[in-house]
């Protein structure tokens, strides 16, 4: 038994730092609870479990495959994490998840979401000119002149040259 | 008798293949020689360039922004675009890399070291044009072993059947996820996650659907361009928002003196002193470029240590040797060619990048690997002329850039990343014209920056999800065939020599040897 803790405690080569252990053992723990929701739920009522011809394996093979595969690993990560080591757990200031950063995501839904209604083109450019006061430019005069052309340029190839018609929106055909 | 006569045979099998060669080359030669793929290849290597020199922006960046605008292009032309850019964005990163110590790509990190050093002495100039005819020269050498021998090594690749392909996938996935990012486990939780993805939509068997909760999008899977986009540019649109306000007041990046001084262009006996380090540079390249997961940034390392070594003036490295500078770019550049090599004659790719073209053949109804060199062999050789066009241009168009490399790395960042962020919208949206693609790309967007801030590289998941058809294909059709008998994977000996190195490769990476090598 013994030999066998030390071949896996050999098996990982050093241990990291608090910061990222404690970061291992949520990720881990996080993709552990996924393979098991996995594996009793989202497969069981999402994939087909009828198999094709006589040594046929049916749809659910892979994905259970893949789940469980996944399990495994996920409880390499919380061991490997939860090793016994010089320094103990501790939050740290690592790369923090910036508040400007959810901003832009917030950005990035309204302007998936604006295509639908004002149109491909306005919402692209009302989206360049929020990211670009997000990225701290505050010259107003270059930022419309800048976002105008470059919509201008992408929407020119797009259209014309790549023949991808963008959509209008709901209230340009409803205008029109 | 028996031994001429062998030797007869020998001959006459040499002889034949540098016949068909040569007329293969020739067909190659009249498919691509256009104007459209001519201009495809500088123009591509002026965007790959530009988008090298600023600083934050990947080469794979770079690549998966001008895929959107070759899907009305023809097949060798859009392929020739993106390698163009591939090759031009790996020069390009050496551009901010000697100006500004920053560099464009990772790759060009080695050739800061000296790159820099050589700027602040006010020998930027040399340095530039160093970095340009080591570059050159690096992927020149590759390149031209690699046409030699990628034919011969596809007819090795007819061998490969399902349990060899089962097996060779393993391989990659293990080594790739143990090579990229934070650690080996979390690397390969990155590339199961990638195979989980990929099964999303119908049963290539049975044809039924999997994971699509009734949705008539999800029925054929997710679409690789808007995850790729997604998952490359849109974290580091959002790392970067984060990085410039942290830096805003703060810290400033040293601009190196760029005025040169009178001896500003590089002499025959500096170019002649590095020569040797760029063919090696070449040679390294090569080897590290055809390995899965390495790439351009060890083979830079290695060829830098290599050249460091046998100088004759070691000192200088480090503190502004153009040598040094030499060794790193024809090294980063050598790999362009090498990692074509698995992609082309196996259709697995080695690294993103590859993974990336695997997908734009795939646009095309192209599937690379064996069949590739019988069905479209004018394409293939096509591809060949293209990458050496690609030397010629970066060449030209490398030395033109020198001038006003130091507008482009001044490009404030607010200006790059928003539109880069843009240009991914109508990027994804092009493919399908569909608006659930854009919403594909975004979703895997935050994926890729919660995956950031995990310290799991993203390149594992790619490459996964693009392979998980022919693994899964591989294993079922392995098991069907055998009647359910797992044992038909080791009855193959390609197959267990494949086995048997990802075994190997596992202990080499739980015990950091390959690791270090990445590192």
């Amino acid at each position: 038994m013994e030999k066998f803790s030390h071949t896996l405690r050999n098996f990982f080569p050093k241990p990291a730092s608090a910061e990222v252990r404690l970061k291992d053992f949520y990720l881990g723990l996080l993709t552990s609870i996924f393979s098991l929701v996995l594996t009793f739920w989202l497969i069981p009522s999402f994939v087909s479990g009828y198999a094709t011809g006589e040594h046929g394996l049916s749809p659910r093979f892979f994905p259970y495959l893949v789940s469980l595969t996944m399990l495994l690993l996920s409880a390499a990560l919380m061991f490997k994490a939860l090793r016994p080591s010089a320094e103990p757990f501790k939050k740290g200031p690592s790369r923090q998840f910036e508040p400007s950063a959810v901003i832009c995501i917030a950005v990035f839904i309204a302007y998936q979401q604006a295509i639908a209604y004002i149109g491909f083109i306005p919402a692209s450019f009302l989206a360049l000119i929020s990211l670009m006061i997000l990225y701290g430019f505050r010259n107003w005069i270059m930022i419309v002149i800048f976002s105008a052309a470059l919509i201008a340029i992408l929407s020119f190839f797009f259209e014309k040259v790549a023949q991808v018609p963008l959509p209008r929106g709901l209230l340009f055909e409803l205008w029109f | 008798v028996k031994q001429l006569e062998y030797f007869d045979i020998a001959w006459q099998a040499i002889v034949n293949y540098i016949g068909t060669y040569l007329h293969n080359f020739q067909a190659g030669i009249s498919y691509f020689f256009t104007w459209a793929n001519v201009a495809a290849i500088f123009g591509g290597v002026s965007i790959g360039c530009f988008f090298g020199a600023l600083p934050g922006m990947s080469i794979t960046m770079s690549v998966a922004l001008t895929m959107p605008f070759t899907f009305s292009m023809e097949p060798l032309t859009a392929i020739s675009l993106l390698l163009a850019v591939y090759v031009g964005a790996i020069y390009g990163g050496s551009i901010s890399a000697i100006l500004l110590n920053t560099p464009g790509t990772p790759a060009a990190a080695c050739t800061c070291m000296d790159g820099f050093k050589l700027s602040q002495k006010g020998q930027a100039g040399k340095a530039l044009q160093m970095a340009n005819w080591a570059s050159c020269v690096g992927d020149l050498v590759s390149t031209m072993i690699v046409i030699l021998v990628l034919p011969l090594l596809a007819k090795l690749a007819l061998f490969f059947g399902s349990p060899e392909y089962f097996a060779l996938i393993l391989f990659s996935i293990t080594v790739i996820g143990g090579v990229t990012g934070d650690s080996m486990i979390k690397g390969l939780i990155s590339g199961v996650l990638g195979f989980l993805v990929a099964t999303v939509g119908m049963d290539p068997f049975s044809g039924a659907g999997r994971f699509d909760f009734g949705r008539l999008e999800l029925m054929k899977g997710f679409e690789f361009v808007p995850l790729l986009i997604g998952l490359f540019a849109i974290p580091e649109v959002l790392a970067q928002l984060g990085r410039s306000r942290l830096l805003k007041g703060r810290a400033q990046i040293t601009v190196a003196d760029s005025e040169d001084t009178k001896d500003g262009k590089l002499t025959w006996n500096e170019f002649k002193g590095s020569f040797r380090h760029m063919l090696r540079g070449g040679i390294i390249g090569l080897i590290l470029g055809i390995i899965p997961g390495l790439g351009a940034t060890p083979s830079a390392f290695v060829s830098y240590e290599r050249a460091k070594r046998s100088s004759r003036n070691p000192e200088t490295f480090g503190n502004g040797s153009l040598e040094g500078v030499a060794a790193a770019e024809s090294g980063n550049n050598a790999v362009n060619g090498a990692t074509l090599v698995p992609l082309l004659t196996l259709g697995i790719p080695g690294d993103v990048i590859t993974a990336v073209m695997l997908g734009a053949f795939m646009i095309f109804d192209l599937r690379p690997g064996p069949l590739l060199f019988i069905q479209h062999i004018d394409l293939v050789f096509g591809l060949f002329c293209a990458l050496l066009m690609c030397d010629v241009a970066l060449r030209i168009v490398g030395m033109l850039f020198i001038r006003y490399a130091q507008l482009i790395t001044r490009v404030p960042t607010s200006f790059v990343f928003p539109s880069v962020a843009i240009l991914c919208v109508f990027g994804s949206y092009a493919i399908n014209n569909s608006i659930f693609d854009i919403f594909t790309m975004f979703i895997f967007g935050i994926v890729g920056f919660i995956m950031l801030i995990m310290g799991m590289s993203p390149i594992p998941f790619l490459i996964a999800f693009v392979l998980a058809p022919m693994l899964e294909k591989g294993l079922r059709r392995s098991l069907v065939i055998s009647g359910g008998d797992p044992l038909v994977f080791f009855k193959s000996p390609i197959a267990i020599f494949f086995f048997v190195l990802t075994i190997l490769a596992v202990i080499s990476l739980t015990r950091g040897s390959l690791k270090k090598i990445k590192e």
